[in-house]
């Protein structure tokens, strides 16, 4: 898979050319190169995750998706999706796809470099997530677990906030219905 | 429905929402602390339908498909406990 999207490099605000594609080592080898030292050495929420592991738990399984979004050659964003085994909490009997992980590059975070060097990297992983959704037949039904600094993005991008989830690191849960009923 | 364009126009106004919220967005469970945990649930792991696929390759001949699901549900088991147990051993080490 391969699409083209464009980000915003904030430096001259100009909508540049990138592209969202499927995971590979590449992207895993940028993670390992330029994101991993950086992440850890923060306080970022997801500073230890470690992308590589993800990826090899997960290979054999055909119930996960992977996505990278590449700019300049360099990866910007990653996110990975379970597209079976899960159902909306709002309607049980509903499937939809859930976020198990989504990441943006450390220079993307304005936590880590202010300004940072794109924006529109989140919106656009989590967008494709929905597209991902309709495309499979859950109709745009989309969930997720927001770390705590991102809840705000959440509830601003329209989900439906259904509580702190008490199994799940006390993360709150957000839902995108399907797409008639947001 | 149809899907996003992720054109120019899109973007500016998906970026406004991100300066609006004024945050990083990130979404997971935090993986690196509890991977055994993770591994051991079974809708992640390894994929039920792939095993008992494998398994009817081998047995179908000699047991029946209740037998075969069984099978499918201990060897389901045994590995989800054997993994929890590496990871485990592996982060106290």
């Amino acid at each position: 898979m391969e699409q083209n999207i464009k980000l915003l490099r904030v430096k001259d605000d100009k909508a540049v050319d990138a592209k969202l594609i499927t995971l590979t080592d590449k992207h895993l080898d940028d993670f390992d190169t330029f994101w991993k030292s950086r992440l850890q050495a923060s306080n970022e929420e997801d500073g230890h995750w470690n992308w590589i592991k993800k990826n090899q738990v997960t290979l054999l399984s055909s119930d996960y998706e992977k996505y990278a979004i590449e700019c300049e050659q360099i990866t910007q964003g990653l996110m990975m999706l379970e597209v079976s085994n899960h159902y909306s909490r709002k309607n049980p009997q509903q499937k939809l796809v859930y976020v198990d992980f989504l990441s943006t590059a450390p220079w993307n975070r304005t936590s880590l470099k202010n300004p940072p060097d794109y924006k529109g990297v989140g919106s656009i992983l989590l967008s494709f997530a929905k597209q991902r959704s309709r495309e499979i037949g859950c109709e745009g039904r989309v969930g997720l677990h927001a770390l705590p600094k991102a809840e705000k993005f959440y509830k601003r991008k329209g989900m439906i906030y259904l509580g702190v989830d008490r199994e799940k690191e006390d993360l709150v849960y957000f839902e995108w219905l399907k797409d008639l009923e947001e | 429905m149809t899907n996003t364009k992720f054109d120019e126009k899109w973007l500016r106004e998906v970026v406004a929402i991100e300066d609006e919220a004024n945050c990083d967005i990130h979404a997971g469970l935090e993986l690196g602390q509890n991977l055994d945990e993770y591994v051991t649930n079974a809708k992640s792991y390894i994929n039920r339908q792939k095993l008992i696929s494998i398994l009817k390759e081998g047995y179908e001949e000699i047991l029946s498909p209740i037998d075969i699901e069984k099978m499918a549900d201990e060897l389901q088991k045994e590995a989800q406990e054997k993994a929890r147990n590496i990871i485990r051993a592996k982060k106290t080490a």
